[in-house]
């Protein structure tokens, strides 16, 4: 799901840092969004409804909508579109069934 | 802290508005809630009708090195969560780092924040995969990420459009952009006669000359009949990308997240044609509403308000200086209606001139006189008009904030 | 999967356009009625997203609601990090 290969837009290059998402040990590149470096790892879920459960994800990107919060240990709840991973983060889904 | 002024938002008219208070010895600070300034022009790339390519990324660490060499200071990962009148920022550490002040005190404001999209209901957008094209457009152009492997676009717009071809560019296989469900819900969002109406005005930025030929064709509502009723089968490739102004989407599928799409066509009356219905499959669906001013500082406020669906809906009303009804708060850029980014620039510049004469520092009239005649100039440059009548509706807001200035000064 | 009346309006509290018309037939007009009345745009969002649907549907069915400014904004104007918020003076 990275952009490698981009007709216009300039090569980026960024190191690697390294962040937990629930159980999983995940790479990102340094200065992308939490909810960015998720989607490259296959991941859209980032959240479940506190009162259905239903499972959800991204939807605005701008932090306006607050879908995409997740729970950063040290740190508390975040939108995962305006946060960047940062290296040795512990992210979590939040609401049923995760953290508030 | 004691500033001068403080800027919330550091976007295009943001940041000019620092970058004018900072050069006449101003102390201003911008407050953003992203980690990085630029705002909306970060994930920008479209072709200019100059030809070659306008990269916002450029545009902003253009904006953001001057501001900085002026000497603003820029504060990110700061969301500003209250004003108090006299001036008081509040300011959420959104890092929870307790490093940083929490409140600004100062003689005057910029809002600065922008515009945000209208939503697009349709049964299944809440599954993991359905966002906004803005999201898509981040997502792509700035973390470099595909929002999915195979995409559909909602809404035909000018910002649906550019997002489809940047998602195309990004090797996203875009499966064609289509009309939101018809529901009242959606307004005329889902309209095929009010989208060709739409598309009308767009002739000049037609990339062909047979699609220049055909939008400004659109114009008369003679043609705009004949093509509500017909369109090629296959849509119409706008940049590569099928355009079918005669789909609906009705519905998006999956277990836990998007899986597939329902489309049906619909009839000139705009009525699908649920017995035509078609499943097809991707993992994004990208929704575009239009985009309307984000003014929920202002609106706490008490600042005067109109209503007009040219620049977004609701728009705080500002005078020729970009002053609100509220003495000391400025407004500028998209949240006084959605211009683009040039006239956004334009406006934090005048702003900027009038905060520092509300500071009492020396700005000669002629200085504002060229400032606002920079303004019109972009107004009249501004190729695209994202809602038709833009360049009028702003005349009109200003007259408003006349009335409404004289009546509650 | 919802459709018509089951479709969602209100992202964050999941309230459907069924629960909306409801509170629009027993007299709601105002966003601010329809919020008491259904939760929409009580969540975290605080009708960022919804606001405008609302608006839309309370039209169509009934009247443009009253109130310039719609939903009762307040501060703070979005959620504040656990220790971060401070009483006005």
């Amino acid at each position: 799901m990275r952009i490698t290969d981009h007709p216009l837009l300039p090569a980026l290059s960024r190191r690697e840092v390294r962040f937990s998402f629930e159980v999983w040990e995940l790479v990102a590149l340094e200065g992308e969004s939490i909810a960015a470096a998720l989607l490259a790892a296959g991941e859209r879920v980032l959240r479940h409804h506190e009162r259905t459960g239903a499972p959800r994800g991204l939807y605005c990107g701008i932090g306006h909508c607050l879908e995409c919060r997740v729970w950063v240990d040290d740190v508390g709840t975040v939108r995962a579109c305006t946060t960047r991973v940062e290296d040795g983060m512990s992210v979590r889904r939040s609401g049923f069934g995760g953290r508030p | 802290m004691r500033v001068d002024a403080v800027v919330v938002g550091g976007g295009p008219a943001g940041l000019r508005a620092a970058t004018e208070v900072a050069r006449r010895g101003g102390d201003v600070v911008v407050l953003d809630e992203n980690p990085v300034f630029g705002g909306k022009l970060l994930g920008q790339l479209h072709e200019s009708h100059a030809g070659g390519w306008w990269r916002g990324w450029e545009v902003a660490a253009r904006l953001e090195a001057e501001a900085r060499s002026a000497g603003a200071v820029l504060r990110g990962d700061a969301g500003v969560w209250a004003l108090e009148p006299g001036w008081r920022a509040r300011v959420a550490d959104l890092l929870n780092r307790g490093d940083q002040p929490a409140a600004y005190e100062a003689g005057a404001v910029v809002v600065a924040t922008g515009a945000c999209e209208k939503p697009v209901a349709v049964p299944g957008w809440t599954l993991p995969g359905v966002m906004t094209v803005g999201a898509a457009q981040v997502l792509t152009n700035v973390h470099r990420v595909r929002p999915g492997r195979r995409a559909l676009v909602v809404g035909i717009d000018p910002l649906a459009l550019t997002v489809a071809r940047q998602l195309a560019l990004a090797g996203v296989e875009v499966v064609g952009v289509v009309l939101p469900p018809p529901l009242g819900l959606n307004a005329d969002a889902g309209s095929v006669r009010a989208t060709l109406a739409r598309l009308g005005s767009l002739a000049s930025l037609a990339p062909t000359p047979w699609l220049r030929m055909a939008a400004a064709a659109l114009e008369s509502g003679l043609v705009r009949e004949l093509a509500a009723r017909v369109g090629p089968p296959g849509g119409v490739r706008v940049w590569g990308v099928p355009v079918h102004h005669r789909t609906a989407l009705l519905e998006v599928q999956g277990d836990g997240r998007v899986e597939r799409v329902v489309l049906a066509p619909v009839g000139a009356d705009g009525e699908p044609v649920t017995s035509r219905r078609r499943e097809v499959q991707v993992d994004a669906v990208c929704l575009s509403g239009g985009l309307m001013p984000l003014a929920e500082l202002p609106a706490v406020l008490g600042c005067g308000f109109a209503r007009d669906e040219r620049l977004g809906g609701d728009v705080p009303l500002h005078g020729p200086d970009m002053e609100s009804t509220v003495p000391g708060l400025f407004v500028a850029g998209d949240v006084t209606g959605v211009e683009g980014a040039e006239v956004a620039m334009a406006k934090g510049r005048l702003a900027g001139l009038a905060v520092c004469r509300r500071l009492g520092r020396e700005v000669r009239d002629a200085e504002i006189e060229a400032a606002r005649r920079k303004l019109d100039r972009a107004r009249q440059e501004a190729k695209i008009e994202f809602y038709p009548g833009a360049r009028q509706a702003a005349g009109a807001m200003g007259q408003r904030w006349r009335e409404v200035a004289w009546v509650d000064p | 999967m919802s459709d018509g009346p089951e479709l969602i309006v209100c992202r964050c509290e999941e309230v459907v356009v069924r629960e909306v018309l409801d509170a629009v037939r027993a007299g709601c007009r105002t966003l601010q009625e329809v919020k008491m009345a259904t939760r929409a745009g009580m969540g975290p969002c605080q009708g960022r997203v919804c606001r405008t649907l609302l608006e839309r549907l309370v039209t169509l069915e009934a009247a443009p609601p009253e109130g310039a400014a719609g939903l009762t904004k307040r501060l703070p104007v979005h959620p504040v990090p656990l220790g971060q918020l401070v009483e006005e003076e």
